[in-house]
């Protein structure tokens, strides 16, 4: 054949399909590497660390692993997440790895199919071991494990020590020395507790932890899993004690219109006594700070009425589910083993907040109080509690959190609140 | 003339076969747009609205009209319900009232600087409500914000209040930070409709001795019933789209007092996982604005486009 001869249809047919065979071939013996696997990380980005810090998660996987199993993340604002949760983990092209809550909303993706059963990498990875056991029991649902926590949180009466020793107080052991401590400081000019009630949800840390420590966690345990009504005496007596602290001035004025965040500046200023809250605030009370905190300020556990052993909330702040419809879910268990290696959770807490979930994490670089709290955290064993809006379907949380504002604002009695919340309990869950 | 208007009116099929390029594009296409983007939703959204669905298994379970058996008993719905009226006899009052104000202050040279008083009148319409919902969070921060340092600096510090905190209050509030962000479009409106009222009929009163807030309510307010109409009609349809505030300001706290529908529906669907009940009060805010926009429709509107 002359390559001086005209090209004709029969040569261009020929040409075409020769070039076709080549390169099917070549598809069929490229390596396999050539296209690293896709995962989809949707994570909740509450804090802008909390962004800086996924991003650090990523980069670094993408480092060393890209070439195999590349990352990609999406993030949502904390508030916004649970709303798009449900779509994404919903649609067609769910994400492989996603991030969850505990409790009654966990449970609720879990019921509906998305979560994948995490106990073979459980068993795989030994997280078991490195997870503090709180988190474990959390991540537990029968006799199978569907997330693996990130992150955990408990909740305490923060205070400032500085004002304590002003006001030559003591740390208090039982819930009388608690209201005489806060008596002494209201008549010191200071706002006893601060509430930061705009967004209604911060009121449920003091109220739940005031129902376990005045009537046991079996009462708790049995409000947020269905076994005991809204309407429980205890329930209603411990709402009722929340609004006699609001009627007698115990919290800060205009309490309803202040936000967690802007409450940062008085509380700065020494114009409050305590505050109970959850540990994710620990980055805010580090502030700009190397190390905790802003003011000198310490932490106790809520204290009991009857003299016992308090008991102190432990809770898994942040939670991360596989999904359940995942192509990948071998390579998603080994990014989640990733985040919570010593060197990522380490790095948690230089670049976000406290409390890694992992007990390998090294926490040499927290204050001593801070240190203190994760070693309590560590030790309190199991899961304790945790707050309502984390252990009841949002549908009930909602609607007491809504309840409970209305007590502290006097726009409702603690019996009309506690009815108001079984009400949607039972249109949530039926009658019990 | 005459004959002309007695002519016979061609029918749609003639008028379509006369003038196929027209039909299509001015009549079919239109309505084929309207029917896939707006009455698909909507015949979408009454279907939901007999079903029970959490928005995340693919199972809707038939429930026929329970979820407005539910809706005339829920408490939250009429609270949500009269909140929109509340807003909207508020957004009626405030911003369209205080809109005809400065746009026949502006047509009258009352006040001082007419651009700059418009421009800086309609500059709120042109941001975002979440922007202006976040910078009057701050504003009106019991903490630290302007508003509250104002009126004790001037005397007034009685009057300071929980804004946002305080049930009684807080949907005002919301309402007045709307009407703030709003008025300037009913201006814009007024201003333009006061340019076509004829300068003659304002002289006229003038000389018959009548002075501004006469001319104002006797003259310009009759000629301008057009765009009264359009203003009112506007606001109803802005006061029950009300969301965005209540998002970013309350999230229908404290005590679900500042909850509006929209919230509603938003609340019980996306976050209550209640999709068929968020489309039954999707179905009664539709039922709402048809209503409020035929009472309009009878009444302002009537005769009032006629040449």
């Amino acid at each position: 054949m002359s390559f001086n001869q005209p090209l004709n249809r029969r040569m261009l047919l020929a040409a075409t399909f020769a070039a076709s065979a080549i390169s099917a071939i070549c598809a069929a013996y490229a390596p396999a590497s050539a296209a690293p696997i896709e995962l989809r990380y949707f994570y909740r980005a509450p804090w802008p660390s909390s962004e800086i810090y996924a991003n650090y998660l990523i980069d670094e996987w993408n480092k060393k692993n890209g070439a195999r199993v590349h990352v990609t993340g999406a993030s949502v604002d904390g508030e916004t997440y649970k709303t798009k949760q449900t779509i994404e983990i919903a649609s067609s092209n769910p994400p492989d790895i996603f991030y969850s809550w505990e409790g009654g909303r966990a449970a609720e993706v879990i019921k509906n199919g998305f979560a994948a059963d995490l106990t073979p990498y459980y068993q795989k990875y030994g997280w078991e071991k490195v997870l503090v056991p709180a988190g474990v029991s959390l991540a537990t649902f029968g006799d199978k494990k569907y997330f693996v926590p990130t992150e955990v949180g408990a909740s305490v009466v923060w205070y400032r020590k500085d004002l304590y020793e002003k006001l030559g107080l003591k740390v208090p052991k039982t819930w009388d020395e608690l209201m005489a401590n806060a008596e002494a400081g209201k008549k010191a000019g200071l706002w006893p507790f601060m509430l930061a009630h705009q967004k209604k949800w911060p009121s449920q840390f003091m109220w739940s932890a005031i129902l376990v420590n005045k009537f046991g966690l079996d009462t708790y345990d049995g409000l947020v899993s269905n076994k005991i009504p809204w309407t429980d005496p205890r329930a209603v007596e411990t709402t009722q004690i929340m609004a006699d602290l609001s009627k007698k001035g115990y919290f800060e004025p205009s309490f309803n219109s202040i936000d967690v965040g802007p409450a940062m500046v008085p509380w700065s200023q020494g114009k409050a006594l305590h505050w109970y809250q959850g540990s994710f605030n620990l980055g805010r009370f580090r502030g700009e700070n190397a190390k905790c905190c802003v003011v000198p300020m310490d932490y106790f556990p809520m204290p009991p009425f009857d003299g016992h052993k308090p008991v102190m909330s432990v809770f898994a702040e942040d939670t991360i589910m596989i999904h359940a419809k995942s192509q990948h879910k071998d390579e998603a268990a080994e990014f989640v083993d990733w985040m919570i290696s010593k060197q990522a959770m380490t790095e948690k807490l230089v670049i976000d907040k406290p409390f890694p979930s992992s007990t390998e994490a090294d926490l040499s670089g927290l204050s001593e109080m801070e240190q203190r709290l994760g070693k309590d955290m560590a030790n309190a064993g199991s899961f304790t509690f945790m707050h309502v809006d984390h252990a009841t379907p949002p549908a009930i949380s909602d609607r007491f959190l809504d309840a409970v504002q209305g007590v502290l604002a006097g726009a409702v009695t603690p019996e009309e609140a506690m009815k108001t919340t079984e009400q949607e309990a039972i249109r949530t869950r039926g009658k019990i | 003339m005459s004959e002309l208007l007695q002519a016979k009116q061609p029918s749609l099929f003639e008028f379509a076969r006369a003038h196929v390029l027209a039909t299509i594009f001015g009549i079919v296409m239109p309505l084929a747009v309207f029917a896939v983007f707006v009455g698909y939703p909507i015949a979408y959204t009454v279907v939901l609205s007999l079903y029970e669905w959490n928005g995340m298994t693919p199972t809707k379970t038939f429930v026929g009209l329970a979820n407005y058996e539910y809706m005339l008993q829920d408490r939250y719905f009429y609270t949500a319900l009269f909140n929109n009226l509340k807003w909207l006899a508020v957004t009626l009052v405030f911003p369209v009232c205080l809109g005809l104000v400065i746009a026949y202050s502006l047509r009258a040279r009352i006040l001082p600087f007419p651009t700059l008083v418009r421009t800086v009148m309609f500059f709120p319409v042109t941001m975002s409500l979440i922007s202006v919902g976040l910078m009057f969070l701050l504003i009106l921060n019991p903490l630290f914000g302007a508003f509250d340092t104002l009126l004790q600096s001037i005397g007034l510090g009685g009057l300071v209040m929980e804004w946002f905190g305080d049930y009684r209050v807080a949907l005002y509030t919301l309402t007045v930070v709307s009407g703030w962000a709003f008025t300037g479009m009913p201006m814009i409106f007024y201003f333009a409709g006061l340019g076509d009222v004829p300068k003659d009929t304002f002289d006229a009163a003038r000389i018959e001795g009548a002075g501004h807030p006469r001319m104002l309510v006797q003259i310009a307010l009759p000629q301008l019933r057009p765009v009264t109409a359009v203003v009112v009609m506007l606001t109803i349809f802005e006061s029950l789209r009300a969301f965005d505030l209540i998002a970013v300001m309350t999230k229908g706290a404290p005590f679900g007092t500042t909850n509006v529908l929209g919230y509603l529906v938003y609340l019980e669907s996306f976050w209550n996982g209640r999709f068929g009940y968020g489309a039954a009060l999707s179905v009664a805010i539709l039922a709402v604005s048809v209503g409020l926009a035929a009472v309009v429709t009878r009444t302002l509107m009537r005769g009032a486009f006629d040449v």
